[in-house]
């Protein structure tokens, strides 16, 4: 034993203590610069040599698996590394069930079984498998640690198979059923809804005899790159727009709702000034799905919001107390929303939607080119009694005594066209300017304080202002305004004519101002006719917000396809919970479901616009390329494997049946949409797929390793 | 219970090997097929052969326990390590480890193991070919027996009368077979027994009868005798010794493998992951 010692310790080949075999060339380049006494314990423990701490507890051994993963990290998340293909429990049984289902539908006999049915199952826990379970390392440097037999592959597995070409199922309507259904979310939806088998046969062929010479090509929207990469989908300009655009132009003209004044009930609003008057009257106006989303923050307002039937006022019974008051704290809401926007700008809107539990960058999307001066605007234009902070003033001509004097116009009036406000007030004017009380229910949020007593002509109520001399003053006589202001009955010296006659603002530049000048009479331009109503149209040609004074709506008109406020308004949508009924009411929208009806994948899953290509995916448990399959001449045209249906079958029913003598599977027709190409079959690749050609292992065409997070990270 | 047939006798022996080879392959095939560690399944079968073929050593040397006759022991020995064999290439196909343990553990499990393929051998050829020669001597006293050869070719020459007789066997005595009667044979002779010096002596004294008289050839034809039983002697010891070093050998590294099938085994299963 000794001599045997002696004479392997000078053999080249023997230069470690303890080495049951080479290292796979991959592993043995990576630790080539390693150290010898450290090349081991990259991957295994070393302690049992290092003495005293051999004896140290076990439990601090970390396992080889957690040191594979110190590597390969990347190609599996750790908490689901040791699951059987890393997927959880619940989602591999899922799978089951859905394999046993479609056993017992399917009309041929069950796939023809294995030897390893008549075995016991093996021990092997599914929740708790070891890399080194199907990767061996020391078995020579040109050993393949992915190459796993058939054999081995079926072990875990339920239903076994013999060789490909005799025992494995058919293809039923793979690559076409599981387009884009993900394990994890089962969604079935496609991110573009393309009709293969109509463009080929029906609008192909019409444009061509109209005179277009395009003609159906494959090629022309599934471009192979360099690699042998095939594109699932290509740009709508190149593709769609000649022949959709228009059509898609008109479809979201109508563009969607930020929000909207309802028409209130006469009971509702006591006093037409707290409301705009246009929008007084009787019940009218649905609750828009954005408004909606925006104002249901707390579980009073969704409560009421679902009391609204339909979530239109027009069907709100007026008898019924319980719909009236629902219908007056949404009125509320909606214009506290207003209110909070123009008040805040976008942050208002911003942390409405968060808040609501939507994405972030959805969000900051959709409200990136929404302008706040437009709602500031809007109220100002419909709550013409709001008169905090919203003043215009212009400087009027100075008097012989040089006195400057400082006209407030009320919002929507026109300094120019109106009368003298220093006047007395007429009939009608701003309650507030007069101290008129507020009796009607529908308050103003601004007043909805103590102040407000409602008794009072005083509108400040008991507050500790009520000493203010001021309340008592006529606030259209502006005591500033007038000579008479000169007269300070308060003894203020500020006001006294000698302090104004040093006057900053009395300044000669003031002169060249058309509306202050140094004459007593104000030139001004003719002002622009006014209409009524803005036409979105004709004016927002390229898209953009604007506010519909007719309706008290604030609106959003669409620039066209990947217009960015609708994908992010159709990704808002998609954000929220499936049994959300909001949800529908967006996607329900005639411009959205313009996008939608094309792109149903993103009414499903936030951002699923485009179809992803499914070479390098991950989370698919069949893995294709194209690229050597081109490579054969025979296979170098398309319709080789992918042939449109003829469009000879009408009606679902036909299809169905066809597809079902097809595939051998009778498919329920609930489960089933028509599908427009013919089902791929395996005759057609077990032509080439034989052991001794292009090979029929099971791991030629399918994968391990599923990564659920890899569909996250497109 | 009537003796089996020799030939009977093998083929059941072949058979029940060739079944267990096959058997074990499969089921090493099962383990690996089945995500298992084939490796461990026969590693274990080794080991537990090794254990089972020292085991006969033991047997030899407890005659007085009733555990079967030495034979059938042996028998179960050979197909047992014929077994052994085909356990190895399973579980190491590349016959030689890689690391100094392993590459060492190899070597003396293939030194062990051509030992005794070379066993059967010479169980089967040195017992025929010393049944042969004729004559029982042990191992033992071989030495006496030369002695007593050599006395006896001292005796005749003493007791030579012809003056001519014993001038010429006398040289070739002196020459030849004195050192041939006194020492001990070459190693090359014990490596490799052959007739060469017999048949040179014996040539020799042949040619000398042509000086000899009668008394002088009687001499030589007993002298020629001595020489024969000599050479059968040291033959006899050239193989009893082969067969025992054999033994010793093989022997010695059974117990060395053993004992490094088990240093090996520990160190697989810390290593196994």
């Amino acid at each position: 034993m000794l001599a045997a010692l002696a004479i392997t310790t000078q053999l080249p080949k023997s230069t470690s203590l303890i080495k049951p075999g080479d290292l796979s060339t991959p592993h043995s380049q990576i630790l080539a610069s390693t150290r010898e006494t450290d090349r081991c314990a990259s991957c295994h423990d070393d302690r049992l040599f290092r003495g005293p701490a051999f004896l140290s507890s076990h439990k601090e051994l970390r396992t080889q698996t957690q040191r594979c993963l110190d590597c390969h990290h990347t190609t599996m998340p750790r908490d689901t590394a040791k699951f059987a293909h890393n997927l959880p429990s619940d989602l591999r049984d899922s799978i089951r069930l859905a394999s046993l289902e479609r056993q017992t539908l399917s009309r041929n006999s069950l796939s023809p079984g294995s030897w390893h049915d008549s075995l016991p199952q093996p021990a092997v826990n599914q929740e708790d498998i070891e890399c080194s379970a199907c990767h061996r390392e020391h078995q020579g440097a040109m050993h393949d640690l992915t190459a796993l037999s058939d054999a081995q592959c079926q072990t875990c597995h339920h239903d076994r198979f013999g060789s490909f070409a005799d025992a494995h199922p058919e293809f039923g309507l793979w690559p076409y059923e599981d387009n884009t259904k993900s394990l994890r979310s089962q969604n079935t939806a496609r991110p573009i809804d393309f009709d293969h088998r109509s463009h080929a046969t029906k609008h192909y062929p019409q444009s061509s005899k109209l005179g277009s010479p395009e003609t159906f090509d494959c090629n022309s929207c599934h471009q192979v790159n360099l690699l042998g990469v095939v594109s699932r989908s290509v740009n709508y300009e190149i593709a769609c727009s000649r022949c959709h655009d228009n059509a898609l132009q008109t479809e979201i003209t109508d563009g969607i709702e930020l929000a909207s004044l309802p028409s209130l009930d006469s009971s509702i609003v006591t006093d037409s000034g707290t409301w705009p008057e246009a929008a007084t009257g009787f019940l009218d106006g649905k609750i828009s799905p954005f408004a909606q989303l925006l104002i249901r923050e707390s579980d009073e307002m969704s409560r009421a919001i679902a009391t609204v039937p339909e979530q239109d006022f027009s069907r709100i019974n007026p008898s019924d107390a319980v719909q009236m008051a629902s219908a007056e704290s949404i009125a509320v809401a909606i214009h506290d929303l207003l209110n909070e926007i123009a008040e805040r700008g976008q942050s208002g809107l911003r942390e409405r939607l968060i808040k609501a539990g939507l994405p972030t960058a959805s969000v900051d999307k959709l409200i990136r080119t929404f302008p706040p001066q437009l709602v500031e605007t809007g109220l100002d234009q419909w709550f013409q009694a709001e008169v905090t902070g919203r003043m215009q003033t212009r400087m009027i001509p100075s008097d012989q005594d040089g006195v400057r004097t400082v006209q407030f116009q009320l919002p929507g009036a026109d300094l120019l066209l109106e009368e003298d406000l220093l006047a007395e007030p007429s009939e009608g004017a701003d309650a507030l300017l007069e101290g008129a009380p507020v009796k009607n229910s529908l308050r103003d949020p601004l007043r909805s304080d103590d102040l407000n007593s409602g008794e009072s002509s005083d509108l400040l109520g008991d507050e500790g202002l009520l000493d203010d001399e001021m309340l008592d003053a006529d606030l259209l006589t502006d005591r500033l305004a007038s000579d008479d202001a000169l007269t300070d009955d308060y003894g203020d010296e500020l006001l006294s004519r000698e302090a104004l006659e040093d006057d900053a603002l009395d300044n000669s530049a003031w002169g060249n101002d058309a509306l202050v000048g140094g004459s007593s009479d104000v030139k001004i331009s003719t002002p622009r006719k006014k209409s009524r109503r803005f036409d979105a149209q004709s004016m927002l040609v390229s898209g953009g917000w604007y506010r519909d004074d007719l309706r008290f709506a604030l609106r959003y008109r669409a620039a066209g396809h990947a217009d960015p406020v609708l994908t992010a308004l159709i990704e808002l949508a998609a954000s929220l919970q499936s049994n959300d009924p909001l949800a529908n009411r967006v996607l329900e929208n005639k411009t959205v479901a313009a996008c939608v009806r094309c792109h149903p994948g993103a009414a499903n899953r936030p951002g699923n616009w485009n179809s992803i290509n499914r070479i390098g995916r991950r989370d698919q448990f069949t893995k294709f390329s194209h690229g050597p399959h081109l490579n054969i001449a025979s296979l170098a045209n398309c319709t080789a494997c992918h042939q449109v249906v003829d469009s000879d079958l009408s009606g679902d029913e036909k299809h169905a049946n066809w597809i079902s003598a097809v595939t051998g599977r009778s498919t329920p027709q609930a489960e089933m949409h028509n599908h427009e190409f013919a089902p791929i079959q395996k005759s057609d690749c077990a032509t080439c797929h034989i052991r001794n050609a292009a090979g029929d292992s099971c791991v030629k065409c399918h994968r391990y390793h599923i990564d659920l997070g890899w569909e996250s990270l497109q | 219970m009537r003796p089996i047939r020799f030939s009977t006798r093998r083929r059941i022996g072949a058979s029940v090997t060739l079944f267990a080879v096959a058997l074990f392959a499969g089921l090493a095939w099962l383990i690996n097929t089945r995500l298992g560690h084939a490796s461990v399944f026969t590693g274990a079968t080794l080991l537990a052969c090794l254990l089972g073929l020292i085991l006969l050593g033991l047997r030899r040397r407890l005659p007085f326990l009733r555990m079967g006759n030495v034979s059938t022991w042996t028998q179960v020995h050979l197909y047992t390590g014929f077994f052994t064999t085909a356990i190895y290439v399973l579980h190491a196909p590349a016959i030689i480890g890689d690391g100094i343990l392993e590459c060492s553990l190899s070597i003396v499990f293939l030194t062990v193991t051509v030992s005794g393929f070379y066993g059967i051998y010479i169980s089967r050829t040195i017992p025929r070919r010393l049944t042969q020669i004729g004559g029982q001597h042990r191992f033992d006293r071989v030495q006496w027996h030369r002695n007593q050869i050599a006395m006896a070719a001292d005796k005749l020459m003493s007791e030579l009368q012809d003056s001519s007789a014993i001038r010429v066997l006398g040289g070739f005595s002196q020459r030849y077979l004195q050192p041939f009667f006194d020492s001990r044979p070459s190693l090359a002779y014990v490596l490799a027994p052959n007739g060469v010096r017999r048949r040179r002596l014996l040539s020799g004294l042949g040619q000398l009868n042509r000086y000899l008289e009668t008394e002088g050839r009687g001499t030589a034809g007993q002298l020629s005798a001595l020489v024969r039983r000599r050479d059968d002697l040291d033959y006899q010891f050239a193989l009893q010794l082969r067969l025992r070093l054999w033994l010793v050998l093989h022997g010695f590294l059974s117990i060395a493998l053993v004992v490094g099938g088990f240093v090996h085994a520990f160190v697989a299963w810390q290593y196994i992951g």
